[in-house]
């Protein structure tokens, strides 16, 4: 496979998976601000932004944080990097550039909604039922894509990179709603404030991740800081854990050739999660927050090793 | 609404309804059944085959001020039929033009004969923008140059049919026929049981036949070489490649290496590619051999041509008879090379260059059609009786400068094919591009893409311009199954 193509497969999945984040992100936190009377609209709202570190760019250009504008932002605005519409204008695009080995079906699946979510009006996001059925339906037809892709795509190189990166968007996914989902939502609070939504913050991560049930049927225990968070980040069971991401995402870059590098560096993520205290850094938003930083800053580094292996920058011939 | 076709009028030939409102044969089975359909249903099936062809992705890309923009490919839903005994002699006519083409490509670039034997003149030739000095003493696979002919052909009032250009460079519009096909099974099913409408997909597989005959490797690797996404056959050039098995490649994924073979850049590997489909112009092609400045195509890939490391197909150069000039000159052609007499006529055309043929091009620019030799997309063109005084005196202008660049034909009423508008169906003007094929064999398409000009009255049919396409039917009419249906339905 040509690795320029290759490459477009691997943005073309990131993206999927970004997507499908972003929409199960903005739902699970309009549920959570449900339970949170209390909460005003900016402190409520805000750590959507803070989720990719967009707080200065979002505040320049909308002073504060209510329900419509930031999921005007996160959703319609072609000025964020991060919204959902430029996620799908990166899929259109890297889909172009590989179309010819997407299976037709799911093409024409995913040329679909990329046209519903260009489609997507200002007045459908700012109504919540609205915009929770709107996103709901984006999340199940990226799900029905991943399938579609899964069971009709050739299992060849084209389809490991497309696992590497979906695994990999996952991970850092996952790292990035415990980061502020637990640590900063609750910054500006009193401590006794923090007490009485301790446990309902810990069940909005969970939701976020499509988690909740899951660790009701398998961890059996009140939902607590140290056993979310383990089960959030050291499970091998819960697809969206950062450890089953990661060893995935090995288990992918083992089936290529001269993947060394890439497994060392994923190995390095997996050692600092098994060194990690959950019961310490739940009680500790600042501890936790650099621990899910350091987490981040590894997934670049593993990043710049697939790109140092498979996607070279083209030279001439000379 | 029963009777709708008693009203149809058409200004010219009707490639569907002879007189009267009585269908021709081929396709008395279709009108038949639109008869049977309101106004309402007619528009649900449009609806439909929008519908399909937005979810399919079939496009095509403009270019424009704010960017490039793909644009749902215009498919009006009643087909063009054409008689299967009449498609047989028109096949049989374009398999002897191109392979009268190719022979004379190849002598062009060889031993010259039909230039000193003074049938198309030298100066002609030398002067051509489309011929290649870097192409002499080449001997593609088979001789062959022009590997992949698109020809239009118009029909005339009287029913003539007539090649109009032909266009051997690199010609675009082949997946749409197919396309086209895919969206009128999924909008009107029904219709295929009671017409016998042969199949029109057998062209990717003898495309790629006809490309694994250009190479002596068994199982080649194959390549469309496209000059990236934005190009306005971006979705051709996909759609090719996904159907022959090839890797869809630009020219920054393909590279020269010291042995002269011609590699892709894989994931991790170069892998050696044998066959190349190009549809990035000669021009473009090599920055060593052609324009520098040029990032589609690649470095080295002429001198591979040449040392025989790599087929291209069409080969660089074939644009050569690709030229409106020289057209005029392929009946003498195929004459000199076949010694057969021309079985699809050629439009009378005046050349520029001959002092005696220019004054009556200028003489009579409000009749003619007058077209620029190496232009394609319908660019550079005069209608004459559609045009402004202003813009005939540009042209005539253009042509005293240039004479040789200029050709001259009597407007053709181009046939019609009934079509939706508004309102209602009415005659529109149409042509047809059959594609035809040759490597170690030759072969046509089953029918071709008809384009149609959406317009009224209007005669530009090119996609860039307006135009829209239609489903092309070669139907059976001669076959006991169809006798009996046609029985039992009466």
């Amino acid at each position: 496979m040509l690795a320029r193509v290759a490459e477009n497969i691997y943005w073309l999945s990131r993206y999927f998976e970004r997507a499908e984040s972003t929409v199960r992100l903005i739902n699970a936190h309009s549920n959570l601000l449900m339970d949170l009377p209390a909460i005003d609209d900016h402190d409520g709202w805000m750590p959507l932004i803070s989720i990719n570190g967009q707080d200065d760019e979002f505040l320049k250009k909308y002073g504060s944080a209510n329900e419509h504008n930031v999921n005007h932002f996160l959703v319609l605005d072609k000025s964020n990097p991060g919204s959902l519409i430029n996620a799908f204008l990166a899929i259109q695009g890297n889909l172009r550039s590989c179309r010819d080995v997407v299976p037709k079906n799911v093409y024409e699946d995913i040329n679909s909604l990329c046209r519903k979510v260009f489609d997507v009006s200002d007045s459908t996001i700012s109504t919540p039922s609205s915009r929770h059925e709107i996103l709901k339906g984006v999340e199940g037809r990226l799900q029905a894509i991943a399938n579609g892709l899964n069971c009709n795509m050739y299992h060849d190189l084209g389809y490991l990179m497309m696992r590497m990166a979906c695994y990999l968007e996952r991970a850092d996914m996952t790292s990035r709603i415990i980061d502020v989902q637990s640590t900063r939502l609750t910054a500006s609070n009193t401590p006794r404030e923090l007490m009485a939504i301790e446990a309902q913050r810990w069940v909005s991560v969970l939701r976020t991740l499509s988690a909740n049930q899951m660790y009701r049927q398998h961890v059996r225990r009140p939902v607590n800081g140290p056993d979310t968070l383990a089960f959030l980040l050291s499970n091998t069971r819960l697809p969206r854990s950062y450890t089953f991401c990661l060893q995935h995402l090995a288990s992918s870059v083992k089936a290529l050739q001269r993947s060394d590098a890439i497994v060392a560096a994923i190995d390095t993520q997996l050692e600092k999660l098994s060194g990690a205290c959950f019961t310490t850094l739940s009680q500790d938003p600042a501890g936790l927050h650099d621990f899910l930083d350091e987490l981040q800053l590894g997934m670049l580094g593993v990043n710049a090793e697939i790109y140092k292996t498979y996607f070279p920058p083209l030279q001439d011939s000379e | 609404m029963p009777g709708r076709w008693k009203n149809y009028k058409s200004p010219s030939f009707d490639e569907l309804i002879a007189h009267e409102g009585t269908p021709r044969p081929a396709a008395k089975n279709l009108c038949h059944w639109i008869d049977k359909l309101s106004t309402n249903d007619i528009q649900i099936r449009e609806k439909a085959a929008k519908l399909a062809i937005q979810q399919m992705g079939i496009t095509f890309t403009v270019y424009s001020d704010k960017g490039n923009i793909d644009r749902e490919w215009p498919l009006d839903i009643i087909p063009r039929i054409i008689d299967a005994q009449e498609w047989g002699n028109v096949a049989r006519g374009l398999k002897q033009r191109l392979k009268a083409l190719n022979l004379f490509i190849n002598d062009v670039y060889n031993d010259q004969h039909i230039l000193n034997d003074n049938i198309v003149p030298r100066a002609l030739i030398e002067s051509s923008g489309n011929f290649r000095d870097e192409c002499r003493g080449m001997n593609p696979a088979h001789h062959v140059w022009a590997n992949i002919c698109g020809t239009d052909l118009v029909r005339s009032e009287d029913g003539t049919p007539y090649v109009l250009e032909d266009n051997l460079r690199v010609p675009s519009g082949v997946s749409y026929m197919i396309e086209n096909r895919e969206v009128m099974k999924r909008v009107m099913p029904e219709v295929f049981r009671d017409c016998h409408i042969l199949p029109v997909d057998n062209y990717t597989s003898d495309l790629y036949k006809m490309l694994c005959s250009l190479t002596d490797t068994p199982d080649p690797t194959l390549c469309v070489l496209t000059p990236g996404v934005f190009n306005s056959a971006y979705f051709e050039h996909c759609f090719l490649a996904q159907e022959i098995g090839a890797e869809l490649v630009e020219g920054r994924d393909l590279v020269v290496a010291e042995d002269g073979f011609v590699y892709m850049r894989n994931v991790g590997e170069l892998k050696k590619v044998d066959v190349i489909y190009r549809r990035v112009d000669d021009e473009f092609l090599d920055p060593d051999c052609f324009n520098p400045s040029s990032t589609l195509g690649v470095r080295g890939l002429m001198k591979a041509w040449k040392d025989g490391k790599v087929a291209i197909a069409n080969a660089p150069g074939a644009g050569v008879a690709d030229d409106k000039v020289i057209y005029s000159y392929v009946p003498d052609i195929i004459r000199y090379y076949l010694n057969e007499e021309p079985l699809i006529a050629n439009v009378p055309t005046y050349r520029c260059e001959n002092a005696e043929e220019r004054e009556y091009v200028l003489d009579n620019l409000a009749k003619l059609v007058v077209k620029p030799a190496n232009e394609s997309g319908g660019y550079g063109m005069l209608i004459g009786p559609q045009s402004s005084v202003k813009e005939q005196a540009e042209m005539a202008d253009r042509i005293r400068k240039n004479p040789r660049n200029y050709i001259g034909q009597p407007t053709l009423s181009l046939s019609t094919v009934p079509t939706l508008t508004d309102t209602e169906i009415e005659a529109r003007h149409i042509d047809l591009r059959p594609f035809v094929l040759q490597g170690a064999d030759i072969s046509v398409t089953t029918g071709g893409l008809t384009r149609v000009a959406l317009v009224k009255g209007s005669l530009v049919v090119n996609s860039s311009q307006g135009g829209g396409s239609k489903d092309t039917w070669v139907v059976k009419t001669q076959s006991p199954g169809d006798s009996v249906l046609s029985q039992q339905q009466q």
